[in-house]
């Protein structure tokens, strides 16, 4: 994997959900970029480099948020568990495994933010489920047009699999 | 074994931001996110300019008529009317606060709170389902915790954090924010002259998201007994502001019900206006005294 275009990916993701996140809401929703694009790395990449770059990923939203430091690193730590795992058993460039990764990423995402909301004991800063489900949603029907152009574009990232790696390491 | 370190790694990084999300509180890793939050404002800015203007060819805002009741815009000969009576009753007002200014030095920045802000661009809205804008630029050194934030038409909200490459800010609409107000009802006397009356109740607003906020702790014999209405202007009456921004337009009321949980209690919508998220450019009101600290630090 090609950290320098990873990177790069990332802080294009996390820059333009900043910019755009204000003008493409819908009822009070909006997608989220970087989730789509930690669901296509988790997909694409080894589990080790998958998870800490979805990791990486949900701690730079945080750099960003209202929401304390941690809670989009944890949220998008999971969202990659679950896509790593099902990257096994998945066609990777399906239309349908997008949105249907992106939208259990989205709802682990909701999950975690309506906890932290919960757990503070004040009905008041609790976001409510169904705007963050809303916004799962929303990711979810935009994640085939996004994963499906990172896909096309996916020898500039220079993914290897854990079976390509290990087969590298046999060779040496 | 390589894979199992890596997993004991990954479980250890999810506790620690786990621990940082629910345990910690928020302002012990405020500092550190402050200081690095302005480094995406090469891709957010650009991003947002060319979302700004697609945005403006598409959506048009009806401009809001605050003098009446349904909002309509009146006719041109009741507005210049209007604007004449409140330009006397501004002259009247200027001369009342010359006066005091000569009374009280101290209150020598009273009245046009312009020349006590910066401006500062806003680099993008809040990336999660929290409603804040983030801000960086060349004045940004100059923010603090705390500052008021402030557009033409109102109050924007609070520097949530701030750091040498940018500066978080919370909105008035979001659901952490709470503000003490007061309700400002403009009505028409028998004469025709436009009078202006605060009726003594303590509004808290509170957030609600999606660009709204709620005041909920007013009963609804208060809210009869005051003549609430549709339109009237809610405004800031909290001491945790500067002097000045007292009586800074919040929003107006655009709507009024009986709280559903308590039906003795109204709930009342308010409206900043605008799309607090959508704002290019913000002003932030720095205090004399914090302008000096900031221009003797290194």
């Amino acid at each position: 994997m090609r950290f320098l275009a990873y990177i790069l990916l990332g802080y294009l993701a996390v820059g333009t959900q900043v910019g755009l996140a204000a003008y493409a809401q819908v009822n009070g929703t909006a997608p989220n970029v970087v989730l789509m694009v930690a669901v296509f790395i988790a997909l694409q990449a080894d589990t080790e480099s998958g998870l800490l770059a979805c990791f990486m990923l949900g701690l730079m939203t945080d750099l960003v948020s209202q929401q304390p430091m941690g809670l989009y690193a944890l949220s998008f730590a999971l969202a990659g568990l679950f896509a790593s795992s099902a990257s096994k058993l998945a066609y990777k460039g399906h239309p349908l495994t997008h949105f249907f990764l992106v939208l259990v990423g989205g709802v682990f995402t909701a999950i975690v933010l309506w906890l932290y909301g919960a757990l503070r004991l004040d009905s008041g800063t609790r976001v409510p489920m169904l705007t963050l489900l809303g916004g799962a949603l929303y990711s979810a029907l935009l994640a085939p047009v996004l994963i499906g152009v990172l896909h096309r574009l996916r020898g500039v990232f220079g993914f290897s699999t854990g079976r390509r790696r290990q087969r590298a390491r046999d060779d040496g | 074994m390589r894979r199992l370190r890596f997993n004991h790694a990954f479980v250890l990084l999810m506790l620690a931001s786990a621990i940082s999300a629910f345990a910690l509180p928020p302002n012990w890793t405020d500092g550190g996110r402050a200081q690095l939050q302005g480094l995406f404002a090469p891709v957010a800015r650009p991003t947002r300019a060319l979302a700004t203007t697609i945005y403006g060819r598409v959506h048009h805002e009806e401009p809001i008529d605050r003098g009446t009741a349904t909002g309509r815009r009146r006719p041109d000969a009741d507005i210049l009317l209007e604007n004449d009576q409140l330009r006397l009753q501004l002259t009247s007002l200027q001369t009342q606060l010359d006066a005091l200014k000569e009374i009280n030095a101290d209150r020598a920045s009273l009245g046009d709170i312009r020349p006590l802000c910066v401006p500062v661009s806003v680099m993008g809205s809040d990336p999660g389902a929290r409603e804040s804008l983030s801000l960086s630029g060349a004045n940004v050194r100059l923010l603090q915790m705390g500052q008021p934030v402030l557009h033409a038409r109102g109050l924007v909200g609070r520097i949530a954090r701030a750091g040498l490459t940018g500066a978080q800010v919370l909105l008035i609409t979001d659901r952490e924010s709470r503000l003490q107000a007061d309700f400002k009802l403009y009505r028409n006397d028998a004469s025709g002259k436009i009078t202006m009356t605060r009726p003594p109740l303590l509004p808290l607003v509170k957030g609600r998201g999606r660009g709204k906020m709620v005041i909920d702790n007013i009963t609804m014999k208060q809210k009869d007994d005051a003549g609430l209405m549709i339109n009237d202007t809610v405004a800031l009456n909290d001491n945790r502001f500067p002097v000045n921004l007292q009586g800074y337009v919040i929003g107006k009321i655009t709507g009024i019900a009986p709280a559903a949980r308590n039906p003795l209690f109204a709930e009342i919508l308010i409206d900043p206006g605008v799309n607090l998220e959508t704002l290019r450019e913000v002003m932030v009101f720095v205090s004399p005294d914090e302008r000096a600290g900031s221009k003797a630090s290194p």
